[in-house]
């Protein structure tokens, strides 16, 4: 059938995808430690176009024998839209003070590494933490918080907890543990998983923070931005319904080529 | 359909669970030793389309494709900040400065946890809270004792007529928790253990880094109301900015159907 249906078609589902990856922005604009999702889309694989004809040499001379066929190439021509990758835009959240001793924000590109329910190392920029009934120092899901060596944070049963801007844990003014931050060499290989976590893909290249700061009694508040996600969820209507018109425009003439074409009377 | 009805309908049950939770903090601003709470969220799984690294002819995709399903309730936290002391005219109104809780036992006998120090006398003489609850260690003041004394350690001292020193008559104990923020809320500003709040502690105010008393004196609710309307405000516009995210979804299926005519 007509090809620029597909292409239009092509443009509309990406439409699609845009207003779902605003949607779950705008669900998580309270989510504390959250990166927003942006969508890069790319142009599909041109495709080249060729006319097939007879070589009009071989007809000359009014001989009405059939030419040979050859085809000649005519351009390309572009086939539409795709969502190409979904990275998570990294930029620094809002730091609001909660004055809770355990919540901690992060300022700067670290991450806190955290270990999740089955043992797996992952890592969050969310600090609002707890401790567990035995004193190990969690995340809100119960995820435990990872210390010096890569291992879990005893915090004692009493005690002032005070943490310093280089995540070194003091208790009643005596120095503790150190929260384990890491920076990372490749960012695009970190994917978020939900549940506040990011997880490592392989090539991330985690190594010891240098240029990120732990502020104790805050919290990091999600990156996510309404004003530009309104404007984006705007644009992405207007080009879902451009799509849709040249679905339209093309199903039209396509109707009247069916309905008018070849008629022979009236 | 399109995942974005879905998505920001998540995100609009969250924003709702948000201003209810506000709402109930508004609504303890004045009351004694009450804990604010703080709705906590988090982003649900993503949705894998296309993982980094699937082959593609000779090569393999860099980056991968997903897309978020919307937003969760983490947690809701209580927030064991110090609230402010007021002085009243009642010795029995006892605050607690710094960390830990007055143990009480409920009408079943088993033992219930607060900070609301505004405590009575029952017709025995018995220290008990407002709701009849008693005061554990239990502790009785004589009918004919005067002028009644907490000191900063807990210990409850009283003239009793024809004595020439005060008589102690008990001792009141705090009690600590490793995890406070794992407490149960009953309501009547109780709170009781659960298996995440760890084994309680009793011990002498003062003690074991619990805090200490102060006779005289109620501890205020922690929350801080322009704090909550701050709270009240980003939540109603994280609501309206969801409904704005269905209703263009809407929309566009809308337009979508309206394609074939």
């Amino acid at each position: 059938m007509v090809r620029g249906m597909y292409t239009a078609a092509s443009g509309a589902l990406v439409a699609q995808s845009t207003v779902d990856t605003i949607a779950n922005n705008l669900a998580n604009v309270n989510t504390a430690g959250f990166k927003r999702t942006l969508l890069q889309v790319q142009a599909q694989p041109h495709r080249d176009l060729y006319r097939f004809q007879t070589d009009p040499a071989k007809n000359a001379g009014g001989a009405r024998t059939a030419g040979i066929p050859s085809q000649i190439a005519i351009g390309a021509l572009g086939s539409g839209a795709q969502v190409y990758d979904t990275p998570a835009d990294y930029e620094q959240g809002l730091i609001a003070t909660t004055g809770n001793d355990l919540d901690v924000a992060l300022s700067g590109p670290g991450f806190f590494a955290i270990r999740d329910g089955n043992g797996a190392l992952k890592y969050t920029r969310d600090g609002a933490f707890v401790r567990d009934q035995n004193g190990v120092l969690t995340a809100q899901n119960g995820d435990r918080v990872l210390g010096r060596n890569g291992a879990a944070i005893v915090l004692p049963q009493s005690g002032k907890v005070e943490i310093a801007r280089d995540g070194s844990i003091s208790v009643d003014g005596r120095a503790y543990d150190r929260l384990a931050v890491v920076e990372f060499g490749n960012l695009s290989a970190l994917r978020p998983e939900g549940s506040s976590r990011f997880a490592d893909t392989g090539a991330a290249a985690p190594r010891n923070a240098t240029n990120t700061s732990a502020l104790q009694g805050s919290l990091e508040k999600s990156n996510a931005d309404v004003v530009r996600s309104m404007v984006d969820l705007i644009a992405a209507q207007r080009w879902f319904d451009a799509n849709e018109k040249s679905i339209q425009t093309q199903d039209d003439a396509v109707g009247q080529a069916v309905q008018t074409v070849g008629r022979t009377n009236g | 359909m399109m995942r974005a009805l879905y998505t920001a309908a998540t995100g609009m049950i969250a924003q709702q669970y948000n201003i209810d939770t506000i709402s109930n903090n508004l609504a303890n601003v004045n009351t004694t030793g009450f804990r604010k709470n703080a709705a906590h969220f988090q982003d649900l799984i993503y949705q894998n389309l296309r993982a980094p690294g699937t082959p593609v002819g000779p090569s393999v995709v860099p980056v991968g494709q997903d897309v978020g399903l919307g937003v969760k309730i983490g947690a809701s936290e209580k927030t064991f900040t110090q609230g402010v002391l007021q002085q009243t005219s009642n010795p029995l109104d006892i605050a607690i400065e710094g960390d830990g809780f007055f143990q009480v036992l409920q009408p079943d006998g088993t033992p219930a946890y607060t900070r609301d120090g505004s405590f009575k006398r029952d017709a025995n003489g018995s220290i008990v809270t407002a709701d009849g609850n008693f005061l554990s260690p239990q502790i009785t003041i004589p009918a004919n004792a005067t002028s009644v004394q907490i000191g900063q350690d807990g210990i409850v001292t009283a003239l009793i007529p024809g004595q020439q020193q005060p008589q102690q008559l008990g001792q009141i104990q705090l009690v600590r928790f490793t995890n406070a923020a794992g407490l149960a809320p009953k309501g009547q500003n109780l709170f009781v253990q659960t298996g995440a709040s760890g084994a309680p502690t009793l011990s002498q105010p003062g003690l074991n880094g619990t805090g200490t008393l102060q006779g005289g004196y109620l501890e205020q609710s922690n929350v801080a109301v322009v704090e909550e309307m701050v709270n009240l405000i980003t939540a109603q516009r994280a609501y309206e900015a969801n409904s704005k995210a269905i209703v263009t979804a809407d929309e566009m299926l809308q337009t979508a159907v309206q394609t074939k005519r």
